[in-house]
């Protein structure tokens, strides 16, 4: 073997592009409001016997919609959608798999785009609980803010998925 | 789209998170309470008994003859105290049947305004001050997040609420029902149409910032 090839790149170059950088702050923003939501729906704010927050504000919100779930689907989405909602948001900030991670949120807003719609085309009047008992950019109340905050979510989770190599990741190459 | 670098990853993302909420559900699900205890039916109107159906009007009266009071304040200040109005036309069965388990009309929750019954208003803050049940009590979701709210605490567990909100298809007196609930109050109702039905009824109502 010549000295040659040690100055060459491996095969799979993992060296991420300019997409991969223009990825990072959506990573970390996208990242840290699904982890930020999914506290908001694990932790109770109240250690009392009575409290709105956490997963029993969660499992209202739920029933609220009105979607027809019998009380084991809700009880299973309650405690499941938050922890789905952690484990993508911690590895889509750590950079593991990150596009695989990515692709999960955009499932998951997908989803929540569609509840929504269906708030609003049934004329129900109920809170979102995207972020747990919190709202930080549009009113309690479901409507169109939600939407168009949904889908900028969306269309940043699919703009990960869709590179190939990202930078500041732990692992580049899943 | 690369499978082993994108599908696979993502469905043991979900496989994980799945897993560890499943785990947490196991953990917690007595925390989690789905619906609400349907209280017993609610009083008839007072001065009015099921059989005979024409009865003429009587004050309240507690069961000892005395004349029921709405408990004051924890700070001696007394409650709005509403005016009897025991004229009330009870309720159709066809109305009764259309409602959920739990949940009263306007003219029942009337009846209970009468019979001195604690009114529970779980909309917001702001919207309370604009418009109320006379001598309605706040207590929306946000205020049970630091604990209950003084009145809550304070009063006797055996009274009748009637919990209302905006009518319609809002959730708030539902939710604040359950809290209620769990807060050790045994017999709570929701006034379906909520304050919009009460006030188109021409009840008594009342605006300002009022107690919590």
């Amino acid at each position: 073997m010549s000295r040659t090839h040690t100055n060459q790149l491996p095969a799979g170059n993992i060296r991420p592009g300019l997409m991969g950088w223009v990825c990072v702050p959506l990573r970390l923003i996208l990242g840290g409001l699904f982890a930020y939501a999914a506290y908001n729906k694990l932790v109770p704010e109240s250690a009392g016997p009575a409290t709105s927050s956490g997963p029993q504000g969660f499992a209202w919100t739920i029933e609220a919609f009105k979607l027809g779930l019998p009380d084991w689907a809700v009880r299973g989405a309650t405690f499941t959608t938050p922890w789905i909602e952690l484990v993508a948001g911690v590895l889509l900030i750590v950079g593991v798999w990150t596009r695989g991670s990515a692709l999960v949120i955009a499932g998951m807003l997908g989803v929540f785009i569609a509840l929504l719609l269906s708030v609003l085309a049934r004329d129900l009047n109920v809170d979102c609980g995207c972020f747990g008992d919190m709202s930080p950019f549009c009113p309690d109340k479901v409507g169109w803010c939600h939407i168009v905050q949904d889908v900028a979510m969306l269309a940043a989770a699919v703009m990960i998925v869709a590179t190939r190599r990202h930078a500041l990741a732990l692992c580049r190459r899943c | 789209m690369s499978v082993s670098r994108v599908i696979l990853p993502a469905v043991l993302v979900i496989a994980i998170g799945g897993g560890i909420g499943l785990a947490d559900l196991a953990i917690r699900n007595e925390k989690v309470k789905l619906g609400r205890t349907v209280p017993p039916p609610p009083p008839p109107p007072l001065g009015r008994e099921p059989e005979p159906p024409v009865v003429e009007p009587v004050a309240p009266a507690s069961n000892d003859g005395k004349p029921v009071e709405k408990p004051a304040m924890p700070d001696g200040e007394p409650t709005v105290q509403p005016k009897a109005d025991p004229a009330v036309t009870p309720p159709t069965p066809k109305a009764v049947a259309s409602l959920p388990p739990g949940h009263i009309t306007i003219e029942q929750g009337k009846a209970l305004f009468d019979q001195n019954s604690i009114f529970v208003d779980a909309r917001k803050s702001e919207v309370y001050a604009e418009g109320h049940v006379a001598g309605a009590f706040r207590a929306d979701m946000a205020s049970f997040k630091s604990g209950d709210p003084r009145w809550v605490a304070n009063f006797p567990k055996d009274l009748t609420l009637v919990v209302y909100c905006s009518g319609g298809d809002c959730d708030e007196s539902e939710h604040v029902a359950q809290l209620l609930e769990a807060s050790g109050f045994k017999t709570i109702y929701v006034m379906h149409d909520g304050f919009p039905g009460w006030k188109a009824a021409g009840h008594p109502i009342e605006t300002g910032e009022g107690q919590e």
